[in-house]
């Protein structure tokens, strides 16, 4: 399904006749003159950060907001929830055991809860969002984006967006990391751990939320040991200004990026330092994320030669494609789809795309040779996928008739079979509640996401046993 | 366009100025839609042609231009409203300020209730309608220009069509409303 699906012929006679035909030549006139007396910005960032830099500092001065708490999560005998996975199944140490954690707690139905996540201006009409959650830190760690704190206009800036960084010890109660200047105005895409613990989180720098236009700040990584206090990755030999995905391994951090000058390309690091560049294909190709799993299997994905419009905006893809990590490096596979999201469960690839006939699912064994299993049911829109320990979770939303979209989570025992999904709580009726990012815990699944009311509410759901 | 562009790019405000001209109805149509009131219109067009003279020596690559341009008045329109959002009374969020005509031949083309709906709907929601209906934009273009995933785009356009259809077969269904066939 594309938009020229749903065009609407009625509505689109509406709107031709409710634009206007004409700009008054005095309105060009004004703006041209105030464009005379506006410098423009040339290359190179420190004026900018030197104005920004007061107005980031006020960020830490922002009061947080307590999250009610609905439900605490047990934790593990070392006090450390363990086993999780985050958007796009990215694994963490712990999501890597080849075994998934058993299942603990009394036994009964489960149930999903919700909750808020600190909104850390509550009086503005700017929002969060939660993009992608790990088990890590003090606890758990979701990272995404918000708004800093002092000149009011800063809010309507993106370029002083900045990155958002939640904690918590339990699942339940959440804080907004206070330190988040090092981050610089950023998205953050997603968040992995590494062998040793420390968390990598990766984004778009400045407002380059995707690989074009205007040239980013800083190389796009942070990294931290305990979720609360972060730096900045220096930057690396490539130029590369922002990554799209990450997944922490036992043998490191895979990142994916695509460099100024050079297509889809993997970045591998064992300690943050030294970082071995792969590109994987050519330029005129783009890597939208990967996925893989503690025996090393990784599938990174996107799309060959993206259709562009007169305009250079990916229109359509090519082909939908897949680089698959073997032993000799990276070999590319051609996907049945376009993935949404990825996971790797009991040795097979799983994937998720949004097809003609809804988010459809495929699964291979080899990642070259893909089964088309079932479409999840419902009309679904996916963001994120986990390894759980029934089989798989996919989290996203649903429409639930009348014009209403609810928060969803759906279950597959394989990969191929899905169950009808869950629909999950929200306040009120927003617009598009979304699940972006799915934790395992010993005790159930944490949701992160958010829903849009006047604003993005960055959320979050619990489902355990009562 | 594209020498227009580079010369803008560096520093020529005359190169900017055809720009504008040349790109000006379209933008402030645009602006327009998303708004609903024409003076809040012509300050965010006027608003995203600063940021684009601006930061356009940071633009790498001068084909994407006229989708970045799309871009920049949509937010400058999303800004203003935020704003508007806080000073409630300044702008009215209904049908539009004044209507850009009165063709009565065409029940569709001045149909109230098309309006109300499409007014009640979120910003975010009413400039994927106007990219995708007004601009022909494809879902991947829509996405692009607001940088949204594909699936946000649409979600967003069904779950606005579903009420401005519903708005539609409402007043259609109404005492001497229009009965016009979905297509």
């Amino acid at each position: 399904m594309n938009v020229s699906d749903q065009r609407d012929p009625r509505i689109e006679a509406w709107l031709q006749r409710e634009a206007p035909t004409g700009l008054d030549d005095v309105v060009i006139r004004e703006i041209t003159n105030r464009v005379r007396a506006t410098p423009q910005r040339r290359r190179g960032w420190g004026p900018l950060f030197a104005a920004v830099g007061p107005i980031l500092a006020g960020t830490v001065a922002v009061a947080l907001l307590a999250t009610f708490v609905m439900v605490v999560i047990p934790r593990g005998e070392d006090g450390r929830p363990i086993g999780s996975a985050g958007v796009g199944g990215s694994p963490t140490p712990e999501a890597l055991q080849t075994e998934p954690p058993a299942p603990s707690g009394p036994s009964g139905p489960m149930s999903w809860t919700a909750f808020g996540l600190p909104d850390p201006r509550p009086e503005e009409i700017q929002g969060e969002i939660a993009n992608d959650a790990v088990a890590g830190g003090p606890g758990f760690v979701a990272v995404g984006r918000s708004y800093p704190a002092g000149d009011p206009q800063a809010l309507f800036d993106e370029r002083q967006w900045t990155a958002a960084v939640w904690t918590s010890v339990d699942g339940a109660t959440w804080d907004l990391a206070e330190d988040l200047e090092s981050l610089s105005p950023a998205d953050l895409r997603a968040v992995a751990a590494g062998p040793d613990g420390r968390l990598l989180a990766v984004g778009y720098p400045n407002d380059a939320v995707g690989p074009d236009e205007v040239a980013p700040t800083g190389v796009g990584m942070w990294h931290s040991a305990d979720g609360i206090h972060w730096e900045a990755v220096p930057p690396l030999e490539a130029d590369v200004h922002g990554f799209a995905d990450v997944i922490g391994t036992n043998e490191g951090w895979l990142a994916a990026g695509q460099p100024d000058g050079v297509g889809p390309t993997i970045f591998t690091s064992t300690d943050l330092e030294n970082w071995t560049v792969e590109p994987l294909a050519s330029e005129e190709d783009e890597i939208d994320g990967l996925f893989g799993d503690a025996s090393g299997r990784v599938l990174a994905y996107g799309c060959d030669h993206p259709i562009e419009d007169e305009w250079g905006l990916r229109a359509g893809c090519g082909a939908p494609t897949g680089w698959l990590r073997t032993d000799g490096g990276w070999e590319a596979v051609p996907l049945p789809i376009l993935p949404a999201v990825g996971a790797v469960m009991d040795g097979r690839y799983v994937i998720i795309g949004q097809g003609e006939a809804g988010a459809e699912s495929f699964s291979s064994v080899d990642g070259r040779t893909w089964e088309a299993g079932a479409t999840l049911p419902g009309e679904a829109y996916v963001y994120s996928l986990t390894r759980t320990e029934q089989g798989l979770a996919a989290g996203g939303s649903v429409h639930a008739g009348n014009d209403r979209f609810l928060p969803a989570v759906w279950h597959s025992p394989d990969g191929l079979t899905w169950e009808p999904p869950e629909e999950l709580p929200v306040e009120g009726s927003p617009q598009e509640p979304t699940v972006m990012a799915i934790i395992q815990t010993p005790s159930g699944l944490i949701g992160l996401g958010y829903a849009y009311y006047d604003k993005p509410v960055a959320q979050g759901w619990i489902r355990s046993r009562p | 366009m594209r020498e227009l562009v580079e010369r803008a790019r560096d520093g020529d405000h005359d190169a900017f100025a055809r720009i504008l001209a040349e790109r000006g109805d379209r933008l402030y149509a645009l602006a327009y839609l998303v708004m609903r009131h024409r003076t809040a219109a012509e300050d965010a067009l006027q608003d995203a042609s600063l940021r684009a003279w601006r930061d356009l020596p940071r633009l790498r690559d001068l084909d994407r231009f006229d989708g970045w341009l799309r871009r920049l008045v949509i937010n400058a329109c999303f800004d203003a409203l935020r704003r508007q959002r806080r000073r409630p009374t300044e702008i009215a969020l209904g049908p539009a300020d004044e209507p850009a005509t009165s063709d009565s031949t065409d029940r569709i083309a001045n149909h109230d209730a098309l309006a109300r709906a499409f007014a009640r709907l979120s910003p975010e929601h009413r400039a994927v309608v106007v990219l995708s209906h007004y601009e022909g934009m494809t879902t991947g273009e829509v996405a692009s220009v607001l940088r949204v995933p594909a699936g946000t785009v649409k979600s967003r356009l069904h779950h606005a069509l579903r009420a401005l259809r519903a708005a539609l077969d409402a007043d259609a269904r109404a005492p001497g409303g229009a009965a016009v066939p979905r297509q």
